[in-house]
Formats: structure tokens, C-alpha cells, sequence
């Protein structure tokens, strides 16, 4: 059965995947820049983030459906309505993991950076991100695995993904197809958290690690 | 906006919200006491939420048809993660201190667990479960294409007569939804924390 | 607290388990209609649900809309009793077959019906009167300019247009599909979109996709200003609508409605086309509350 279905579909299947990866890591990069941009600046404003966080949680909570139904009456059917509604949904995760990342870091070891002589800057860079790198890596993580099942939408405006198997499958009640796209794009979420974890590993201060 | 569809949803993440804390509950103290299972418990469930929300409906109306225990099903399996992890977060960091004494006061292990450890552990264990409970919301707006009814189908007819107010009334209701849920639960939280402390 | 909270929840627990139990039905004085994806399955449901309120002691009570393979599975299990289809619609997406299967000499319905009620118990009362076919539409003044009446004449403009259809349209299976219409009418078109049928509308709107595929009677062709092209090669089957059924119904509800047959069959060949067209333009675009245009309905043909 699988040997017949991978000969049917096998290559259009290839150029789902590799149109899902596409979205999936673009999309999330962009959340990236933004959201870790977003988590220093409010990480130094506690007071104003109390406010921002909160309102950008809710951005979390409007279904994709509305947001890229909505979004592509003024962007097209186009790559980019995709990638940004998809890198708005990839941003909290991150941002929140940055922004609780740097508030938790020990203050006395800020203010031993300090009595080292190092700057507002040097600190940051070389003492609190070191330390919230967990946090903020782990963010990214849940933004990718999240974002690899929100990129299906891109389907619902004919830009392909593994979306365009599952929408199929489900229209014409087609087992094969439903699961020929939700497979992949469980291996895909996670094969980016493994890679993901690996890459955390390396990152990880020596003096940090458990073992 | 049909009130009835409203309905409908708080409906629906009320009973997931239930199964997913007596399922969450019972996998995350399975895996606390059998370190050896805890491992594939915990990629399960992981890997449950690694499928789209879609398919995984698509893949249980198999069995259950195009019914409202379809939806309900998909919601528990999709928000199990959050409450199985801080259930055993939670019951991992009880100081062990605290066991042994319960030991020595001669409880059993069921004792412990209910009297000692679970009250314990409880507060880290309600953040999974508000977690989980603003998840199903946005997941059961995928609920109407399997039948489940709820917002989803006022959203799904709404964008397809571009019905905008309708939409925007659709939206909002489950924005305030979540920040109701959220909101009422943290105030919860913050209590059971104030408790332990 | 800690037991103030437990204690809530399973007070939750309790409210909620009897809330849920309460929907078992007694199922001979009850009859469950399945509400439509879109209008026209609405419009006439609840047409259905005044007359059988009218006319037999049955409650009536409503059952959230579903996909059609979904809605065709509730029947079977008898969480809903009655809703609308179509026989190509039956034939294609439930029972899996094709159009072009029916032998000659036999109508698309009659096949249909006949394979259906062998294999899944479901069959079709009898045509409301009214097609619903696939049909191919572009904006009124795109066709005005380029003087296009007829799906053949948009063919030599193809190459320049988007088009777009729904996800089913492009499956691989089936002789109603993109492939065999593309091969059947000779399009080359620019480009085609497999889109969310919920956005088709907005899409052609919004001049993201310059042709699309719809269904002849929807509301929303006249709403969008389109042009529903005549399929002049008749490429497309015709899609006749009537009450979808477990083919026992009638005798689960003898006692309790003997006369349900009757009263249903009511509707028999009372909707043409044009009709249903401005029903659902109606609902749709007009924003008329369902049971208005129903009852007014009804009215208007001496049904009540």
C-alpha cells in the first residue's frame, strides 16, 4: 500500500515537503528576528511589557483559518501572506521564552558583571544571553514544531505543503492521502527538533550542562 | 452570530478540558512511578502534537465518524502534553524530605500520593491544565469540518459569504474566550502558589 | 484550596456528564435534521422541519452541518435522520463511483439510487426539481468585454487566466475533475489554484483567480457579479437534488408519522432552478434569516 501510494504520489510529494520545509523555516527565522529583538528590548522595560506581552498573546489565539482568509484579500495568493501570518503565530512562543530567559537570569551575577567593569552591552552579551540561551532555544523549538502543523494553511489558498494532502484526503474522503501528508509532517516536526536539541547541546556553556 | 455555535464550543473545551486532566493526570502519575515507561509516555504524547490538527481529525473520524467525540478526542490528544509533563514536573520536585517523612509516618504509597505528593505537585500541575484549556480552544475551531460544530462553523460560513461582521463577532468571541479561561485560571494559580508558600 | 479546586472540578465533571447524557432521544417521536454547509441544504431543511412540525407530531430538532462523507456516515448510524444531496454528489463522493458509469438508458439517478441503497442503505426521495451542477464562472464584465458566453469561448483566453477550484476538483481520481476538464474542453490556462472552498468567493473578488469553478444555484455567483458560463459541451453531469435518507426511514417513523412520505414529497418538483438561485441569494447575499425565506416559501406555494 505504501509502495503504491509513494508511486503515485512520491513526487509530488517531495515538492510538498520540501514547499513545507520552505515555509516552516522562513517563516520561523522571521519570527525569530523579531521576537528576539522584541524579548531584549521588553526584557529592559518590564513595566511596558506587562502590557505588550499579554496583547500579543491574543494575536495567538485567532485561528490561522481567519487570519490568512483575511490576510490574502489584500496580500494575493502569494508566498508572502503565508510567511506572514505564519511568522506572527511563530513570535510568542519565542518572544515569551526570551523575555522570561533574561528577567530569571541570577542578578548577582549581572552585578559581579558589573563590579568586572563590563557595560549595559557587554552584559548582555556576554553574561544574561549565554544564560537564557536555554529558554530562548527552547522557544524557538516550540515555535518550529508548532509551525510545521500551521504551515497545512498554506494550502487553503493553493500554495501547496503537505497541507494540500490533508485538505484532499479530507474533502474526498481519502484515508491514504490524509495520512500520506500528516506523516511527513510529523517526521518533519520532529526532525527540526532534533536538530534543534542538537544544536542547543552545542550551545550550552560547558559549565551548564548536567552531566 | 449564532449564540447556539457559542455554546457549543465552551461545551466542547469543558469536556475535553475534563478527559484531558483525568487522562493527563493518570499518564503523568504513571510515568512519575515507572521511570521506565516515563520515556515513551512523554514521546507520545510529544509526538502527538507534532501531527496537524487536521489530519489528526481526519485520521479519528475513521473510527468515531464525524461526531462531537471526534473533536473532543482530538482536543484531549492535542493538549495532553502540557498536563502530563508538569504532573511529573511537579511531582518530581517534591523535596524528598518530605516523602520520607510521609514514609516514616507509616502512609502507603497510594497515602502518599494522594495526601502528600499530589496536593504537593497540584499547582504546577493546574499551569499544564490552563495551558491545555487555551490550546482546545483554538483547536476546536477545527472542529466543524469533522461535524464537531462550534465557532468553526460560524467562522467557516462567515468567510465563505465574506460575512465580515460575523467574522470579526466570531473572532472576538474566542479571543475573549481564552482571556477569560486564562485569566480565571491564573487567578487560581496565583492563589494555589500564595497557598504554598 | 487545594480541595476547594478539586471539589469544583468535579462538580464540573458531574454538570457536565448529565448535560451530555441528556441528549439521548427517544427516536420515534424525534426526527434529527442535518443543517447544510451551505444555504440551499439549509434553506430547504428547514422548509422540511415547518412542514413535519405542521403535519405530524414529531419534534424536530437540528444537528450541526458536516462534510458530506461525514453527513452520508451520520445517517447511517442514525445521529441524523434526513438531509439533501445530490445524485452526482452521492455517486462521486460517497459511494466512490463516476457519472460516466451509468449504463446507457439508465438516468444518473436511478443508478445512483439503485448502487446506494445496495451499499449504504441511503437512497434519494425524488428531485426537488432544481440541478446544482459544477459550472465554470467569471466577473460579469470580463465576460462583457471579451464578448464570452460559453465555456468554449473562454478557452483561447485560458492562457492568461487563473483559475481556481476547490481541493476535491484537483484529486487525481474521477472523470469531474481538472485534468479531464482541461483535456475535455482544451484549456491551457496560466495558472490553477486548489483552494479552501470557503475562499473561492473572496478570491475571484479580490481578482486573485480570474475564472472559477461554482455551483450553478449559489447565491453568491449573483452576489460576486459572475457570470456562470454555459457548458456548452456539457462536459459537467447534471447534479439533481432531493432528501437524503436511510432508505428505512419511512418505516422506523411508521407509527409516529405515518405520513411523513407525503408530507416530504411535498417538495417534489416544487424548486426549479431560477428558484433556488434566489433563495439562497437570499440568504446569502441579502442576509434574509433562514426561516423567513422558508416559511415565506412554503406560502407562497400553498405548502402550509
Amino acid at each position: 500500500m505504501i509502495v503504491s501510494f509513494l508511486n503515485e504520489y512520491g513526487s509530488a510529494l517531495i515538492t510538498a515537503i520540501l514547499t513545507h520545509i520552505k515555509f516552516v523555516v522562513i517563516s520561523v527565522s522571521v519570527g525569530f528576528i523579531i521576537a528576539f529583538i522584541l524579548g531584549i528590548v521588553l526584557s529592559r522595560l518590564p513595566k511596558l511589557s506587562s502590557i505588550v506581552i499579554p496583547i500579543l498573546s491574543v494575536f495567538q489565539t485567532i485561528p490561522g483559518l481567519v487570519f490568512i482568509g483575511v490576510l490574502f484579500l489584500y496580500t494575493g495568493i502569494q508566498d508572502l501572506t503565508v510567511i506572514i501570518a505564519l511568522s506572527i503565530y511563530a513570535i510568542f512562543p519565542i518572544l515569551k521564552n526570551t523575555y522570561v530567559g533574561l528577567i530569571t537570569v541570577d542578578k548577582t551575577l549581572i552585578e559581579a558583571a558589573r563590579g568586572c567593569g563590563m557595560n549595559k552591552f557587554q552584559i548582555l552579551i556576554r553574561v544574561e544571553l549565554p544564560l537564557a540561551s536555554a529558554a530562548i532555544v527552547s522557544g524557538i523549538r516550540m515555535s518550529t514544531i508548532y509551525t510545521v502543523s500551521w504551515a497545512v494553511l498554506a494550502a487553503m489558498i493553493g500554495l501547496g505543503g503537505l497541507g494540500e494532502f490533508i485538505y484532499r484526503g479530507i474533502d474526498t474522503n481519502d484515508t491514504a492521502l490524509i495520512v500520506g501528508g500528516a506523516i511527513p509532517a510529523a517526521l518533519l516536526a520532529l526532525a527540526f527538533g532534533f536538530i534543534i536539541d542538537k544544536i542547543q547541546d552545542k550551545l550550552t556553556p560547558r559549565g551548564l550542562k548536567r552531566e | 452570530m449564532a449564540l447556539q455555535n457559542l455554546i457549543e464550543h465552551i461545551q466542547l473545551v469543558l469536556i475535553s478540558f475534563v478527559f484531558t486532566g483525568i487522562v493527563g493526570l493518570i499518564l503523568g502519575i504513571v510515568g512519575y512511578n515507572f521511570k521506565k515507561v516515563r520515556g515513551i509516555i512523554l514521546m507520545i504524547v510529544d509526538v502527538l502534537q507534532t501531527i496537524p490538527v487536521l489530519a489528526l481529525l481526519g485520521i479519528i473520524m475513521i473510527f468515531f465518524g464525524p461526531t462531537f467525540t471526534t473533536v473532543v478526542i482530538g482536543i484531549v490528544l492535542y493538549s495532553l502534553l502540557p498536563v502530563v509533563r508538569n504532573t511529573i514536573v511537579g511531582l518530581e520536585q517534591i523535596d524528598p524530605a518530605i516523602i520520607e517523612a510521609a514514609t516514616g509516618m507509616g502512609m502507603g504509597k497510594f497515602q502518599r500520593l494522594v495526601k502528600v505528593e499530589f496536593p504537593l505537585a497540584f499547582p504546577v500541575i493546574f499551569t499544564g491544565l490552563k495551558i491545555a484549556v487555551v490550546t482546545s480552544i483554538g483547536i476546536g475551531v477545527f472542529g466543524a469540518v469533522v461535524g464537531g460544530g462550534g465557532l468553526g462553523s460560524t467562522i467557516n460560513t462567515a468567510i465563505r459569504i465574506q460575512d465580515g461582521s460575523v467574522l470579526f463577532q466570531a473572532t472576538l468571541a474566542l479571543v475573549i474566550m481564552s482571556l477569560v479561561f486564562d485569566f480565571v485560571m491564573t487567578l487560581v494559580e496565583r492563589r494555589l502558589d500564595y497557598n504554598r508558600k | 484550596m487545594f480541595k476547594k479546586v478539586l471539589s469544583g472540578l468535579l462538580a464540573l465533571v458531574m454538570v457536565i456528564s448529565l448535560s451530555a447524557c441528556g441528549g439521548s432521544k427517544d427516536s420515534n417521536k424525534e426526527i434529527t435534521l442535518l443543517k447544510g454547509q451551505f444555504s440551499e441544504i439549509t434553506i430547504i431543511m428547514e422548509m422540511a422541519k415547518i412542514m413535519i412540525e405542521n403535519e405530524t407530531d414529531l419534534t424536530v430538532k437540528y444537528h450541526d452541518s458536516m462534510a458530506t462523507v461525514a453527513a452520508s456516515k451520520s445517517l447511517i448510524n442514525k445521529d441524523v435522520d434526513l438531509y439533501v444531496s445530490y445524485d452526482g454528489t452521492y455517486l462521486a463522493t460517497i459511494l466512490g463511483g463516476d457519472p460516466s458509469e451509468a449504463p446507457e438508458g439508465e438516468s444518473l439517478w436511478d443508478y445512483t439510487n439503485k448502487r446506494g441503497i445496495d451499499e449504504k442503505g441511503l437512497s434519494l426521495l425524488n428531485k426537488f426539481g432544481f440541478e446544482n451542477t459544477y459550472a465554470i464562472a467569471v466577473k460579469d464584465d470580463y465576460a462583457k468585454e471579451n464578448n464570452i458566453e460559453t465555456v468554449s469561448d473562454l478557452v483561447p483566453l485560458s492562457k492568461d487566466i487563473v483559475f481556481g477550484a476547490e481541493h476535491e476538483f484537483f484529486d487525481k481520481d474521477g472523470t469531474v475533475r481538472m485534468g479531464p476538464l482541461n483535456e475535455y474542453y482544451g484549456f491551457k490556462w496560466k495558472d490553477t489554484k486548489s483552494l479552501d472552498i470557503g475562499l473561492k468567493y473572496s478570491s475571484i473578488d479580490s481578482n486573485n483567480i480570474g475564472a472559477v469553478l461554482v455551483y450553478s444555484t449559489d447565491g453568491l455567483n449573483k452576489k460576486s457579479n459572475l457570470k456562470v458560463l454555459e457548458d456548452d459541451k456539457k462536459f459537467f453531469p447534471e447534479y439533481n437534488a432531493g432528501f437524503f435518507m436511510r432508505d428505512s426511514l419511512f418505516e422506523e417513523y411508521k407509527d409516529a408519522a405515518p405520513n411523513l412520505e407525503e408530507v416530504l414529497n411535498k417538495l417534489t418538483g416544487k424548486i426549479d432552478s431560477e428558484t433556488m438561485i434566489e433563495l439562497n441569494y437570499q440568504v446569502d447575499a441579502e442576509k434574509k434569516d433562514v426561516h423567513e425565506v422558508a416559511l415565506k416559501f412554503l406560502e407562497d406555494n400553498g405548502l402550509v
